[in-house]
């Protein structure tokens, strides 16, 4: 059974929730008023990767398969978005959706040879599928080759329909909008009998193949779902930045990679890991990044190291992330949400 | 007796790795048929094939007479057959009342979740009692005993258990051959593969035996206890 709409809203009305929905809605507000856009950009980069990563956790914590290839539907959500808009003047309202379901059928199509594949084949062949992506973006005229695509210049007034604001605080709001969508969907996965069978398909496939399980099914699904979710991360950036290119967008390091390590830090076995790991690993990588880079120019690169050292010291002392560190010393429990 | 199961002529490869070389047999309704032979003799595999997990390049399965060769293994299920693989393949995470729930995906077996699981419990009333502990934490025994109630849970004809004794002290291995026969009496048509040959006599009807891919011997229990390469390869006399 689907766990119903009064009891999703029940569980959101908890009081953690609601203290963190208020200080996630007032924050940025406080941020433009103090006029702090490098914490407004932490903030919504932390927003940016935790839609990915929740959307990422749903392959890797339920279903048991390690992504590191969702850099192919970021990139296939933002350059969606951008060819959008800049081609066609559709409104990245739009565009945002028409970036997740664009990514979806991207998701499915890397599904169907994927999913002959089991554990690290499986992930070596999204590693790979994501340096094909970067390839043929990098070639391909049409959408400007390794130049990539800027927003045009907005015409004065229409600055909400382009979504183009010079304040950052403002994409702070849809990239909440998007998280508040993403959470409401995967919690009712996630609870339902579905979000069981993905669960029991991480546990042992074959075991679940057994019980009459079309796992194949139910690893398309989730794949769908989490490639739809991260290509709307993907669109959230192209708007933000107003500029996309092969290189970062497609990126291993900076897109496949933070979002798995984010999802990892924060736990990948409880449903808000990425986000608790996303908020802590984005801005340290920012600060590292900015701070490291000011201070040693010539040395271009050694934040990746420093971010490097962090994930190995994580992996560790607390292997289940954040969140599961926590809850094996008791400070938290994990609900348990099975039920058929 | 109907014929429930007949398996034609079948021949699997892992890759160039032949595997099973034009396996026949039959099992039929009512019946406790055991696949007997040792490590690597072919039965996990003759299983797998039965239950889909893996194609054979060449031959047929039939079940209640229709061909189901390129079936895939969740409509298997759907059609009555349960396969309880070798190492259990519970899931140690889950409780042993969400093991059960697992199993009670396909539309026969979820219909009737409430009256199997009362029947299952009377079976093994151990697992009434630890419904709500970690499947993981149960003991070897009672682990199989989950592994079995949960395909119980599926309302299967056709129920084969891979290697139900592997792991267990002797008195638990004796305790888990005898209940097939008592599943028998209740109905249901047993395929069982194991290497423990003297217990698996006691409780089949016919066996199999398979030695490197092929069917070497067949016949009632009564007769291959007594077939003398048996007593002297199987039975250590």
């Amino acid at each position: 059974m689907r766990t119903g709409w009064s009891e999703i809203a029940r569980q959101a009305l908890s009081l953690p929730v609601l203290v963190a929905a208020f200080l996630l809605v007032v924050t940025p507000f406080g941020l433009y008023l103090a006029d702090l856009p490098f914490i407004a950009n932490m903030m919504f980069l932390s927003l940016m990767y935790a839609i990915a990563a929740m959307a990422w956790n749903l392959l890797m914590g339920y279903t048991g398969q390690l992504s590191i290839g969702h850099a192919v539907f970021f990139g296939v959500g933002a350059y969606t978005t951008m060819i959008l808009v800049v081609y066609y003047d559709v409104t990245p309202w739009i565009g945002m959706f028409v970036a997740g379901a664009v990514a979806a059928l991207v998701g499915l199509g890397l599904g169907v040879p994927f999913f002959r594949l089991r554990s690290h084949w499986f992930t070596l062949a999204t590693i790979a599928a994501g340096e094909i992506f970067k390839l043929v973006f990098n070639n391909w005229e049409y959408v400007g080759s390794s130049a990539g695509l800027q927003m045009k210049i907005v015409p004065e007034g229409k600055a909400l329909y382009y979504l183009q604001y010079a304040a950052s605080y403002v994409y702070i709001y849809v990239a909440l909008l998007v998280l508040a969508i993403e959470l409401v969907v995967l919690y009712r996965i996630v609870t339902s009998r579905e979000g069981f069978y993905l669960q029991a398909i991480r546990e042992d496939e074959l075991a679940a193949k057994t019980l009459g399980i079309n796992t194949f099914k139910y690893k398309m699904m989730a794949m769908g779902i989490s490639a739809f979710f991260t290509g709307m991360a993907g669109a959230l950036y192209a708007v933000r930045y107003h500029f996309v290119e092969p290189a970062a967008v497609f990126d291993v390091i900076t897109v496949s990679t933070y979002i798995a390590v984010a999802g990892i830090i924060g736990g990948i076995y409880h449903f808000a890991g990425p986000i608790i790991g996303s908020f802590i690993f984005l801005p340290a990588a920012e600060y590292v990044r900015v701070t490291i880079v000011a201070r040693f120019p010539r040395l271009f690169g050694l934040h990746v190291f420093v971010l490097g050292v962090v994930l190995l010291v994580v992996s560790l002392f607390a292997p289940d992330g954040i969140l599961g560190w926590m809850e094996k010393r008791g400070y938290i429990r994990r609900r348990r949400v099975i039920e058929v | 007796m109907a014929e429930l199961l007949k398996v034609e002529n079948i021949e699997v490869f892992y890759g160039e790795f032949q595997a099973l070389y034009g396996v026949s047999f039959h099992v039929d309704e009512g019946e406790i048929v055991a696949l007997l032979g040792a490590n690597g003799a072919g039965k996990t595999t003759t299983l797998k094939t039965i239950s889909g997990l893996l194609r054979p390049r060449s031959g047929r399965i039939l079940y209640e007479g229709r061909d189901i060769t390129h079936t895939p293994p969740h409509k298997r299920v759907e059609a009555g057959i349960a396969h309880v693989p070798e190492g259990r393949g519970i899931f140690p995470w889950l409780t042993v009342m969400e093991n059960l729930k697992a199993a009670a995906y396909v539309k026969r077996a979820r219909e009737r979740f409430e009256e199997t699981l009362e029947f299952v419990f009377s079976l093994f009333p151990i697992l009434k009692e630890r419904r709500d502990q970690q499947a993981g934490t149960l003991s070897g025994g009672e682990q199989q005993m989950l592994a079995i109630a949960r395909a119980l849970i599926l309302r299967p004809r056709l129920l084969m258990l891979d290697e139900p004794s592997l792991g267990l002290a002797p008195k638990l291995a004796y305790n888990v051959i005898m209940l097939t026969k008592q599943l028998r009496d209740e109905g249901y048509t047993i395929l069982l593969v194991e290497q423990n040959v003297r217990l698996s006599l006691k409780v089949a009807d016919r066996a199999y035996v398979l030695e490197t891919g092929r069917i070497v011997k067949e016949g009632s229990s009564a007769e291959l206890e007594r077939d003398p390469m048996i007593r002297a390869a199987y039975l250590g006399m």
